[in-house]
């Protein structure tokens, strides 16, 4: 039952990069299941991040299509990294034009482009149109793209 | 779980924490639209968007041990209530101003958040833990504006110097103690500021100086944190109105 509960939440998007759903962003750290009572406990990836109310109702409405009758959502305050992202959330990331976080040891280092793979790529803006994103542009290639923050 | 004798202290400490994120959110979010150039109107709302979720934070913190609602606390208290630093509610002025605050206190908290880390108390660790990791952009930015004001033209220099005479010694007031706070550093729940300042001192001035900026001695600090400008005043006006003028206004 378990099981079937963890693949609806796969279907629960980040609005704010909808090609990922929060099970690969390592958001949701565990679900319960008793009778029809679920309660799953999530984090947030960035503290101000706007869109927690509305996945916290797109979790509830997903567990409910699943069958639960009753969902408790639980907001851990635990600090999320994106070491906790799947190797599948990367590929997604980059295949979407954005660059994936780097491993966190290199934190302070800038990704290579995700269109032609040029190290020359010089930071715009430490901060981009979300929180969890900056802006940099490409040297080679010319491309202005954003790049996960490694956190 | 904190002994109750500790309770009230570590209310009033995590008040004084969110007030200081949400008032500067809200001078922050002033420059909304204003910002010099579009990245930097980006960067601004994302600075302010991170302070209001870290004032969510400590609030959520706070309700954990006192059941108040965060919301109410930040949109129905009085001025006089609030417990914010007088660095933070002075006007936005020019984005030298704007700047030259945003790194000092970025500075002092990357400084005290890193402390908090390894508090006894596992909930404001792991609070800390989490938004040592954003603020650290924070930082990155500010020390670069700081940078880049001081060393770049004549004006801006001087706008940069002139922002900090004002600013600096009221940066002392952050590391000055609640009354409560002496048994939260006792059972090591909170980091001591008061043993903070000097490293803190230490570090911001390499940096200015490094900028050719000069850290103003001296000049007022103030006594407590219900010590406010008249500034808080119509900033509070502004940011609680929707709020009190509708109650019932629910989220969009």
């Amino acid at each position: 039952m378990v099981e079937r509960y963890w693949e609806a939440l796969k279907g629960v998007k980040d609005p704010e990069i909808p090609v990922l759903n929060i099970v690969e962003m390592g958001m949701v750290l565990g679900v319960e299941a008793e009778g029809e009572k679920v309660r799953v406990r999530f984090r947030p990836t960035f503290s101000g991040c706007p869109a927690i109310r509305l996945i916290r109702e797109e979790i509830e409405k997903a567990l409910r299509e699943a069958g639960a009758k009753e969902v408790e959502v639980v907001e851990a305050r635990a600090p999320w990294s994106t070491e906790d992202m799947a190797e599948e959330a990367r590929r997604k990331l980059l295949g979407y034009g954005v660059a994936p976080p780097l491993p966190l040891p290199l934190a302070g280092k800038d990704p290579p482009c995700p269109r032609c793979g040029s190290q020359e790529v010089v930071l715009k803006n430490t901060f981009g149109a979300t929180l969890c994103k900056m802006l940099y542009q490409c040297a080679a290639c010319g491309e202005v793209f954003e790049a996960f923050k490694t956190v | 779980m904190i002994e109750a004798y500790l309770k009230d202290a570590l209310v009033a400490r995590l008040t004084a924490w969110a007030d200081d994120e949400v008032v500067l959110a809200q001078r922050l979010s002033e420059w909304v639209g204003h910002a010099p150039i579009l990245e930097e109107d980006i960067a601004i709302a994302n600075l302010a968007q991170d302070e209001l979720g870290h004032a969510k934070v400590w609030l959520e913190l706070r309700q954990e041990l006192d059941g108040s609602d965060p919301d109410r606390l930040v949109y129905f208290r009085d001025p006089l209530e609030f417990q914010n630093a007088v660095l933070v509610e002075l006007p936005k002025g020019d984005w030298a101003f704007t700047m030259v605050r945003q790194y000092l206190f970025d500075a002092y908290e990357n400084l005290w958040l890193k402390e908090a880390t390894r508090s006894t108390y596992a909930p404001l660790a792991e609070a800390a833990s989490r938004i040592l990791k954003e603020e650290r952009f924070h930082l990155k930015h500010s020390s670069l504006w700081v940078e880049r004001l001081g060393q770049g033209t004549e004006e801006s220099h001087r706008r940069a110097q002139e922002a900090l005479e004002t600013l600096f010694p009221y940066v002392r007031q952050l590391f000055q103690p609640l009354p409560g706070d002496e048994a939260l550093v006792e059972a090591r729940v909170v980091p001591d500021l008061k043993a903070l300042e000097a490293p803190y001192l230490e570090e911001v001035t390499a940096h200015l100086v490094r900028s050719g900026l000069r850290p103003p001695e001296g000049g007022y600090v103030p006594k407590s944190r219900q010590e406010h400008t008249e500034y808080l005043w119509s900033l509070l006006a502004e940011m609680q109105s929707v709020a009190r003028w509708d109650p019932e206004a629910k989220a969009w």
